[in-house]
């Protein structure tokens, strides 16, 4: 039987390189265009018929829509309007891979750390060029708390830019240990039920309760990534 | 359906959601729906509570990664070895402490200012 960790093994599907680099098509990167796909199906019939009183499908991409419109409105208010399509894509990327990751046979992108640390960096370089755009130099008085005296401020100021450096390691650390710490569990589990014999039903009882665990964590990761987002961009326009 | 029956039945509905708005911001407390933390911190507080215990836990291990990372970095480059290791070690630990200080009291996270904007608690997860 495979062990725990082999589901999070990365296998290339079509082997490709590249002036010596290795860039094949590998399982990690199919269940990315997969949720892609999916994504776009998603919202493409979802909105199709345009209706007054909507179908029950149709209310879900309004809803998710809505979500993330609230969210930016009351994390970043006006001024985050215009980085919605960034941040919409960014939820529904990650909750559908966690989501599809649930599937059986199906790989979890989301639980591998270059996977989450690419887009922590994207985040974190982005809200980094928009604060810089808006605010010039003045940008950098980010990391002179207020209020604090002017013998603390050569102490303050390194501790202030390893605290801003380590959001994305922290944004990317918790989506993936998260991720992989639930799939790592359930397997475990689902692995005492077959060497238990009858005994089993009580792992197999376990695992039933941890998928409901991790469609939260799934629906919970997402969300935290966002909001962390959104709260990121809020500071980066809103300097205080 | 005449255009008409159309419209009057329309705007009955809108009546009716316009009714069922204000009965659930009413109990509520005047909150909105989405996102006014209050009401939702009530409903899964239990859920945000292994959420929040994570997010301080992973806030704390990330500023030490860093900080500790950045030292062995300096000190390979300088060949200074241990200084800058020592020095950013304990810088990180400093920051992941003032970081985790910060979330747990509601303060933003980020890099040193005052109270967020909004006092949502729907943030603290």
């Amino acid at each position: 039987m495979a062990g725990p960790l082999a589901q999070f093994q990365v296998k290339p599907i079509a082997p490709i390189s590249a002036a010596g680099f290795d860039i094949s098509f590998t399982n990690s990167a199919m269940w990315m265009v997969i949720t892609a796909v999916v994504i776009t199906i998603f919202m493409v019939v979802g909105m199709r018929k345009r209706e007054l009183v909507p179908s029950p499908w149709q209310s879900l991409t309004e809803a998710s829509y809505e979500f993330i419109g609230n969210m930016i409105r009351d994390n970043v208010g006006d001024e985050g309007r215009k980085f919605f399509p960034f941040i919409f894509t960014l939820f529904m990327f990650i909750l559908f891979g966690n989501l599809l990751g649930l599937l059986p046979y199906s790989f979890t992108f989301t639980s591998h750390i270059i996977v989450t640390a690419v887009m922590a960096l994207v985040v974190f370089f982005g809200v980094t060029i928009v604060g810089i755009a808006k605010h010039g130099l003045h940008f950098f008085s980010f990391f002179v708390p207020s209020g604090v005296p002017a013998v603390m401020v050569p102490i303050m100021i390194p501790i202030e830019v390893v605290s801003y450096l380590s959001r994305p390691v922290s944004l990317s650390i918790r989506l993936f240990a998260n991720m992989m710490a639930g799939h790592t569990m359930m397997k475990v589990f689902a692995g005492f039920v077959f060497t238990l014999g009858v005994a089993g039903a009580a792992p197999l009882l376990m695992d039933v309760v941890l998928t409901g665990f991790e469609v939260l964590v799934a629906f919970l990761q997402a969300y935290v990534f966002t909001v962390l987002t959104c709260l990121y961009l809020n500071d980066a326009l809103h300097l205080h | 359906m005449g255009e008409d029956k159309q419209t009057s039945s329309l705007d009955e509905l809108d009546a009716k959601i316009r009714a069922a708005r204000i009965k659930s911001q009413g109990s509520n407390g005047g909150k909105g729906a989405l996102g006014d933390g209050n009401g939702g911190n009530n409903r899964n507080a239990n859920n945000q509570g292994i959420g929040f215990a994570f997010r301080l836990g992973t806030e704390l291990v990330a500023s030490l990664i860093v900080g500790v990372g950045f030292g062995m970095l300096l000190d390979y480059w300088l060949d200074s070895k241990p200084w800058f290791l020592i020095i950013f070690f304990l810088l990180g630990a400093a920051s992941g402490i003032s970081s985790v200080y910060r979330a747990a009291n509601g303060i933003d996270i980020t890099v040193g200012y005052g109270s967020k904007n909004i006092k949502d608690d729907d943030v603290e997860l």
